[in-house]
């Protein structure tokens, strides 16, 4: 853990455009609580390393001097109290009772401070914060503060404190580094993780540090951490989160290491079994992939993240790979750009062992999402960009055009030491720029077709973004429909699904709605659906209103499929570039969604939906 | 130390208005122009005072984050959380519902006032293949002491409140009449408010008098509110009627919009108005104190 006399400070952001480019206003100690408790919910935001936990219990100290009572919980703790199904005011109670169980009272003064908000899945944050929300508007006594990683959270800025740390100061790392630092290393080293590794606190990387803590703490000897960090891989794929199963734990690791583990606290077997270090759990599981030179699947990936909520572990996969690093970034990308993004964002704040060609590509192919269709994209490559904060990604995130960015991420190449000689520039990175940049045309359009069924997703993708900029005739839409309905790879028919987006014909319609109902990759059926609504908000009516009673029709598939669903609720409210009868065209979609909801919280997020249409498309 | 006590201090009375209007016109009826700190909410000026450090208000006033249900209950809740208040008074305008009658449509006229002595949540259905079925959740009702507070200025001789409303009626031989009855509850899901739906909603419900977009978010946000014996809030919708809603199609003339134009300056202030009477009643009786409550006095007038 990061020393706490680290000069790092609590700042408090105005909106999560602010906190994610970790600009806010520093608040001293002495206000911290009593701001905190005014609005009686905080999110305390910041990247890994950073010193959240140790700050957390700053604030119980802080409480204990002014005679409050706090108390330090884990996520995973109020996980187990959790109905299966999510219902908030059952969530809510959850809650409380736990709360209660720790001694507070309704009448009295306490500060709860919950840890680790982002190491259980993305659904239970969800269902985590709306049981803070609930409950802090009960128990006006009661003050609320969440641990999580750098991302956007579905809270309003009109109760909710959006919280940071500062960096610790270039004062600070001077006076206690005797080296001469450049730029990157204070970058680095303002993470007061790092700056303890700098000095000699903790030497080595984050993945070596805990290898020494099961070695030293745990007794765990080499030869057992392999079969070690198969039953964490093996947990995290049965369970989805942290949990146990503590006879499958007894029967492939023997009671002596489970005993270890155990005493070390790296098992949690009282009441529901879990792994009590979740680094070490991600540094356990992460190894599990690391130790295959094998290329990553979509299902490793969410496995290892808990579904993209989680991403330490990713972060020590690529420290431990022997793999190149801009290969597991590939797969990554693959799987989420944000996830590639945020992978780039922790290289670079430690080791930078993915190449300045390959943050060159992460950079530019978020930066062309800017201008994404749909407004919940664009703001979502540009927290990517923010929470990167390297130079690069800095200027691109300022563009407001496509060409500016080809400017820079040029200008950037040409900054790159070595460029005096061409050999060393990759070939790849070329060949990427090319398509990136260049207007694909009718001469090279064949070869833009052949990179977009290429199997590297980088090329894939770049090729697929391009041709839906330059061609999309009826022979264009001829010939993606044909991917889309055999190509034997689903990421390649993805593809296809996306290009189709920019197209307005109703055979392409036709495509998507067909590849919604019968491919058999769900990431196909989300980029068709997604593609759908893009066309029905270019294409005028009747068109447009057929494909949206369409997808009305389907509701019961929509419904079946949450990750539809939820595309579906981030694609329909409209954004600048849509026509005010958007409301009318999407009534009966929104009402189908809503009439075969199952519960009033779904009725609830439906009924949200449509106010969004209708305040999106007021808005001049 | 008291239980009534939010993050701001305690109000007797908490007001939530809807649209701008009708927010501008509340504040006008009670003076209401301090902020409470940077809340957004209201109070009269030099009209709190403090009991053991903590402040008290005889009444606030906020204007809901945005119109329909969900936003009203979300309001509601902040309003809670913020004042614990004791009572808790949705005013703002609504459709009255006129239906047929052999002497011609019956129902709220257009400037009189309907308060909800209970409240239908109309849009809650599970779509079957034999039809819609009316489903159902929890929700507090309006309580009971505060329609009877509503019934009591409806037939007490005192009407001078109607002449203190501060919006002429575009009839001058107009005097308000109040509808303490049944109201609907609906939501707009995409913003047709007047789609064949709302047709069935007004048969099932044969004996509603209004219609509105906003009472289920607060009767809701109250149920859940509540907790153990120490707070349960009461609350109460009163509305001015803008719109006439036609229980079966073709009963009105379609001048819909004319008249809402006409009319929602004073169907908001008349509406206001009676609150105001309402809001008096309530704060001048005195709250006594208990072991876990210091009590409130009475406030003398407003």
């Amino acid at each position: 853990m990061p020393d706490v006399t680290f000069d790092y400070k609590l700042m408090r952001s105005k909106d999560f455009e602010h906190l994610l480019s970790g600009e806010g206003t520093p608040v001293g100690e002495t206000h911290a609580l009593e701001m905190i408790r005014l609005n009686g919910r905080s999110l305390l935001q910041a990247r890994g390393g950073a010193g959240k936990s140790s700050y957390l219990q700053r604030l119980a100290a802080i409480a204990y001097k002014q005679g409050t009572m706090s108390l330090v919980l884990d996520s995973l703790t109020w996980v187990p109290a959790l109905a299966g199904e999510s219902d908030r005011l059952a969530d809510a109670d959850a809650l409380q009772r736990l709360i209660l169980g720790e001694g507070a009272d309704y009448e009295i003064e306490v500060v709860v401070l919950l840890d680790g908000i982002n190491e259980v899945s993305s659904h239970i944050t969800r269902r985590l914060i709306s049981a803070v929300d609930i409950v802090a508007s009960r128990y006006s006594r009661w003050s609320f503060v969440l641990a999580d990683r750098l991302t956007r959270r579905e809270v309003s800025t009109r109760n909710w404190n959006l919280l940071g740390l500062t960096p610790v100061s270039k004062e600070f790392i001077s006076d206690n580094i005797s080296r001469s630092l450049t730029a990157t290393d204070y970058r680095s080293l303002a993470i007061p993780f790092y700056l303890a590794l700098a000095l000699g606190k903790m030497p080595g990387t984050r993945a070596a540090q805990h290898a020494r803590f099961l070695t030293e703490h745990a007794s765990v000897t080499e030869q057992e951490v392999p079969t070690l960090a198969a039953f964490a891989y093996e947990q995290y794929e049965a369970h989805k989160d942290r949990l146990v199963d503590e006879l499958k734990a007894r029967e492939q690791l023997g009671n002596d290491l489970v005993n270890n583990l155990v005493a070390a606290g790296i098992l949690v077997l009282q009441a529901r079994p879990h792994f009590g270090h979740h680094l070490i759990a991600d540094y356990l599981a992460a190894q599990h992939l690391a130790a295959s030179m094998a290329r990553l699947t979509y299902q490793q990936l969410d496995t290892l993240t808990f579904r993209a909520s989680s991403f330490d572990s990713l972060a020590l996969l690529l420290e431990m790979t022997s793999r190149e690093p801009d290969e597991v970034v590939r797969d990554v990308f693959d799987w989420s750009f944000y996830g590639a993004g945020y992978l780039l964002s922790e290289d670079r704040a430690a080791d930078q062992r993915i190449t300045p060609f390959m943050e060159i590509v992460i950079v530019g192919m978020l930066g062309e999402r800017m201008f994404d269709q749909f407004d919940a994209t664009a703001i979502g490559v540009k927290d990517g960009l923010r929470v990167i904060g390297t130079p690069l990604s800095v200027a691109v995130l300022k563009s407001d055009q496509r060409a500016e960015i080809v400017r820079l991420i040029t200008d950037k190449l040409a900054t790159l030491n070595g460029l005096s000689e061409d050999q060393s520039v990759p070939l790849w990175f070329t060949n990427w720029l090319t398509l990136f940049s260049v207007p694909v045309d009718r001469d090279s359009q064949q070869a833009a077709r052949g990179e977009l069924q290429n199997e590297d997703p980088i090329s894939g993708w770049t090729a697929s973004n391009a041709l839906r900029r330059s061609l999309t005739s009826d022979e264009d839409v001829g010939w993606a429909i044909q991917v889309l309905n055999s190509h034997r790879a689903p990421q390649v028919r993805w593809r296809a699904a996306h290009f189709l987006g920019a197209s307005t014909s109703a055979d392409a319609s036709s495509a998507l709605l067909n590849a919604l109902d019968k491919d058999e990759e769900d990431w196909v059926k989300y980029g068709a659906l997604r593609s759908l609504v893009e066309i029905a908000i270019h294409v005028g009516d009747p068109l447009a209103q057929q494909i949206l009673d369409d997808l009305a029709n389907r509701r019961d598939l929509l419904v079946a499929k949450p990750k539809l669903a939820l595309e579906l609720e981030r694609t329909l409210p409209a954004n600048e570039s849509v026509a005010s009868k958007w409301v009318e065209q999407t009534e009966k979609l929104v009402s189908a969604m809503w009439s075969v909801a199952d519960s009033v919280d779904e009725q609830d997020r439906w009924a949200a939906v449509g106010r969004r249409i209708r305040e999106s498309v007021l808005v001049p | 130390m008291s239980h009534l006590q939010g993050r701001h201090g305690h109000a007797r009375v908490a007001i939530l208005t809807v649209t701008d209007a009708e927010f501008t016109a509340l504040q006008t009826e009670f003076g209401a122009y301090k902020e409470i700190s940077y809340t957004g909410v209201f109070t009269l000026e030099g009209s709190t005072w403090d009991i053991g450090g903590k402040t008290f208000y005889p009444f606030v006033l906020m204007r809901s984050f945005d119109r329909s249900n969900g936003p009203a209950n979300e309001s509601v809740r902040d309003l809670v959380e913020k004042f614990q208040p004791e009572y808790i008074l949705l005013v703002g305008t609504a459709g009255g519902i006129m239906r047929p009658s052999p002497a011609g449509p019956v129902g709220p006229r257009i400037g009189d006032v309907v308060v909800a002595s209970y409240v239908h949540y109309a849009s809650y259905s599970k779509s079957e293949p034999d039809g819609n079925k009316q489903r159902y959740y929890p929700i507090t009702q309006p309580s009971i002491e505060l329609v009877t507070h509503a019934n009591a200025i409806k037939h007490g001789r005192n009407t001078d409140w109607a002449g203190a409303v501060s919006v002429a009626a575009p009839d001058e031989n107009h005097a308000p009449i109040i509808h303490v009855d049944e109201v609907i509850s609906t939501e707009a899901i995409a913003g047709n408010p007047d789609s064949k739906d709302q047709q069935q909603f007004l048969a099932r419900f044969d004996h509603a008098v209004g219609v509105d977009m906003e009472s289920n978010g607060v009767g809701r946000a109250i149920a859940e509110a509540g907790h153990g014996v120490h707070y349960a809030p009461q609350w109460v919708a009163i509305r001015g009627v803008s719109d006439p809603v036609a229980s079966v199609p073709g009963l009105l003339e379609d001048n819909n919009g004319a008249l809402r134009t006409q009319w929602t300056g004073y169907a908001t202030a008349v509406a206001g108005a009676f609150a105001h009477r309402l809001v008096e009643r309530l704060l001048a009786s005195p709250r006594p104190p208990s072991d876990s409550d210091p009590g409130v006095s009475a406030w003398p007038s407003l």
